[in-house]
Parts: C-alpha cells; structure tokens; sequence
C-alpha cells in the first residue's frame, strides 16, 4: 500500500470538517468549488481505503459525506459506481437515518 | 413456562384477540387495513377505547369484548386527533373540518352530547390535547395557531383564545403539568413553549422552572430542530421538555430553575419519530415511520436510545449445510428469486406487530398503545 495514497484519506476527513460553514452559506459558487474537491479527493481513494474512511468517521461526518455522495450521484460520470458502493457502506453504518437527513436538511452541500 | 408457551396461539374465547407471546404485546385489528386508524384515546378506567376509522366517525367499543357501544358523524371531515380525560371522562375531538366536539356522557339519559368548539381557524385542527387538570384543552392547527379552548359556565359553551406566533402547521401539542404551560412543534422548524394561563380557569399564576410568568401566548422558551417538528412531550415532573424532528433526530430540554434549558440532541439511525410519550421522568417511547416503539432512556446524566420494543422472534432457520439438498435449494432459490435464503427470508418489517407508519401513541395503565393506517391498535407490555 502506498504510503502516499494515505493523503486523501485525511483529505477527505478535512473537507468534511470544513463542509459545515459551506452548507451554511447561500453561495452556489463556494459550494461548486467545496464539492469539486471532495469529488476530487474521493476518486483518488480504492475501495479498501473508502471502507477505512467510512469506518473512522463521526455520525455528523458520515451525514455530510452521504450529502455529497447524493449530490455526485445526480450528474451522470464515471465516479457513480464508486459513488453507490460508497453510500451502501455509509447506510450500513448510519442506518436510514442518515439518508432522512440528506432529504431533510435545509443546509445543502 | 415461557418456554412451553412460546410460539403457541392461546386460544380465546372473547372475539377477535390475537396474544402474541413472544412480544407481550396484544393487537387487535379495529378495522381493515385498508381502511386505518387515524387516532385513538381511552376511556378513564381503560374499559372503552374511542377511534375514529380515517374518517368523520367516531367509534366507541369496548375493549373487552370489542363491542361497539357508540358511532356518530357529527364532524363533516376526517377526525385528525382526539383525546378522553381520565377525570372528567370529558372526549375532545378534532377535524379538518375546522371544529372540535367536546363529548359528554349523559349517566342519566346514557348517551353521549356532543358540544361544538369554534375553533376560529382557517385551517385544519392536526392535534388536541388536554391540559392535565381537564380544564382546557390545546388544538395545533394549519392555520399556525393554537387556539386554547376553556369552557364559559355563564354562557354554557367551550370559548377559543388563540396563541399565534406560529410560521407554520402546528403539528404537535404537549402540556406541562401545572396545566398553564403548553409546550408546540411546528412544521417551522421549532418548539416552543408558551403561556396558556386563562384568569378565571387557572388559580394563581405559575412559571414552573421559569424566572417570570409571562402573558398568555407569549414564549418562555424557543428551540430549533433541523426537520419539521413533528411530536413534543413533557416528562410528567415537568423538568424535561423532548421533542422529534423529521430529520430523524429527538431532543431532550432540561429546564432547572434559575439557568437556561440544555439541550441534548440525538441523531439516531432509524427512521423520524411521530409521536412521543413519557413512561417516566427517564424513559420515553417514541413511534413514527419504522413502525415500532422505540424506547429512550436517561442513564445518570444523558438520554440515549436503548432498543425497540417490537422484536423478531428467533425462526430455526435451516442450517445451511453442505449437504446436496440444500445447496440444490440455495440454487434454486437464486434462480427464481436472486437472493440464495429465497423470497421471503430477508422479509425485514413483516414480522412487525403493526405494519404501517404509527400514527397515534397514548398511555395505557403502566405502558402504552399505538395505533396505525394499518386498522391495528396494539397494546405494548
């Protein structure tokens, strides 16, 4: 394993801690840019590193990633197979809830 | 005992019972499913339970024999909420039709009398409520309103005075048990806990766990929730104020005189709650979407999910063996159903008591009882 490749998986952890004053906003454009480097940072990780992620984050963290997750998954690309496994592994960890709060929250990724 | 008994239908001789065991929970099937049960309330001594089936009837039948006693269609829509107080024996129900009836019991004449409420709403009336006292009762409306309804010897009718303030349907009422607080959640995204002091009704005014007593429809306190808040309820020594969001979320509000609220928030995993009961100052049921209880209980300092209450019974499923046979099932099983255990094993909600989302909650001597769109009303152990 590539000691290197360790980076995204704290990178997507970082962005998940400052994705809370992004949803706060109203700015589209801030949003845009936030979730391009999620996007980014989520494609670099493998599927064994995803697992690692999901298993490591916080109730709060694990709602914003489904956030993100939902909102890759409503452009067609070649990350939504990875962007599915993903959000069954977050489910199986926060349950259905998690996704009750994607619909529900007025504070948007 | 137990272990003799389980699994086995007792059989009744009174109609209609179903005794399930393994649960300790009785169901009854009030009326077809397809149908439902729009809300339900019982009588002061749990002998007659009142329901309204979906529609502008209300029913009456007795809870033994399930009999029905009374039926009548004073409202002209659908009975949203209803509530029996267990002093007065007074029923209140509301309607979409904009009114409520407060339903009296002749002893002499043995009937039942209706009296119309104007409500003075615009909207549909969503939930009623008495006060603990059975002097007044609270309506969460539509139309962003909660008119508190107290009843005017001089003039021998139930008058309306409203508490506004509101942004949006009010879909929860909870009193506190001094009965001259009453605490809301709206679709807005709050709860709030306002004055319902009425001179005249109430004795001397209190403020319970708050420095000043306010005026009537003014706030004491005001919280956010990230959903709709969809159910409020008060602990019965009045100190713990919890209320359900539609984000899946529960709220406990710890008040203590001479600080401000704390407020311990809950995301929890499952599906929103709808409805919230207190069992005691440290345990709370709440029902909603999953279609079972689920139990809160306060651990020293914190409130914390502890389980649901409806739970599997263990099946002896085969084991899979490696014998031919039943791998020869397992793929057979893949082949007509695409999962190896076969269509019905991964069955996740029908073993459950109800089978519908739980819409009304109400106490039952120690414990509690919901009722469904399912046409169920189950009491819970």
């Amino acid at each position: 394993p590539d000691p290197r490749k360790k980076v995204w998986m704290s990178a997507v952890k970082g962005l998940l801690d400052e994705a809370p004053a992004i949803m706060g906003s109203k700015d589209a454009a801030a949003k845009s840019a936030h979730a391009t480097k999620v996007f980014g940072s989520l494609a670099k990780l493998s599927d064994k590193q995803a697992q690692e992620v999901v298993d490591s984050l916080e109730p709060e963290q694990g709602d914003i990633l489904l956030k993100y997750v939902y909102r890759g998954l409503e452009t067609a690309s070649d990350q939504n197979p990875a962007y599915f496994k993903l959000q069954a592994k977050l489910v199986e960890k926060f349950g259905v809830g998690s996704i009750v709060r994607v619909l529900a929250d007025r504070k948007t990724v | 005992a137990w272990g003799a008994t389980r699994g086995r239908r007792v059989p009744q001789l009174l109609l209609g019972w179903v005794c399930a065991w393994e649960s300790m929970a009785s169901v009854q099937q009030l009326v077809d499913a397809t149908i439902g049960v729009g809300c339900h309330a019982w009588s002061p001594g749990y002998e007659q339970v009142a329901y309204s089936p979906n529609s502008n009837e209300v029913r009456i039948v007795d809870a033994t024999s399930w009999a029905e006693n009374f039926r009548s269609e004073e409202h002209d829509m659908v009975i949203s909420a209803m509530d029996w107080h267990p002093e007065t024996n007074f029923l209140v129900t509301c309607s979409h039709d904009r009114n409520a009836f407060v339903w009296n019991f002749d002893e002499k004449e043995k009937v039942w009398k209706p009296s119309l409420v104007i409500l003075r709403i615009e909207r549909a009336a969503l939930n009623v409520k008495w006060s603990p006292d059975g002097q007044k009762f609270a309506v969460g409306s539509s139309a962003k309103s909660v008119p508190i309804c107290y009843y005017e010897q001089d003039n021998n009718w139930w008058v309306s005075k409203m508490i506004k303030k509101h942004k949006s349907s009010v879909l929860g009422i909870a009193w506190h048990p001094n009965s001259q607080i009453v605490a809301t959640g709206a679709s807005d995204f709050k709860a709030r806990v306002f004055c319902a002091y009425v001179a005249g009704v109430d004795g001397a005014q209190v403020s319970a766990e708050f420095a000043e007593p306010v005026a009537f429809g003014d706030t004491y306190a005001e919280f956010n929730c990230a959903g709709w808040t969809e159910a409020v309820a008060y602990s019965p020594d009045g100190s713990t104020l919890a209320f359900a969001g539609h984000d899946s979320s529960i709220h406990f509000v710890t008040f203590a005189a001479g600080s401000s609220p704390v407020v311990h928030t809950i995301r929890f995993s499952f599906l929103p709650l709808v409805q919230l009961l207190f069992l005691s100052d440290s345990k709370l049921v709440g029902a909603g979407h999953d279609m079972n209880p689920a139990i809160f209980e306060k651990n020293e300092k914190s409130w914390a999910f502890a389980d649901f209450v409806d739970k599997k019974k263990e099946t002896k499923v085969a084991a899979g063996g490696s014998d031919v046979k039943s791998r020869m099932a397992m793929w057979q099983n893949k082949d007509k159903t695409g999962t190896a255990a076969g269509a019905k094993a991964d069955d996740e909600t029908a073993w459950m008591k109800h089978q519908g989302t739980i819409t009304c909650l109400k106490p039952y001597k120690s414990s509690f009882s919901t009722s469904s769109p399912d046409g169920k009303l189950v009491i819970w152990e």
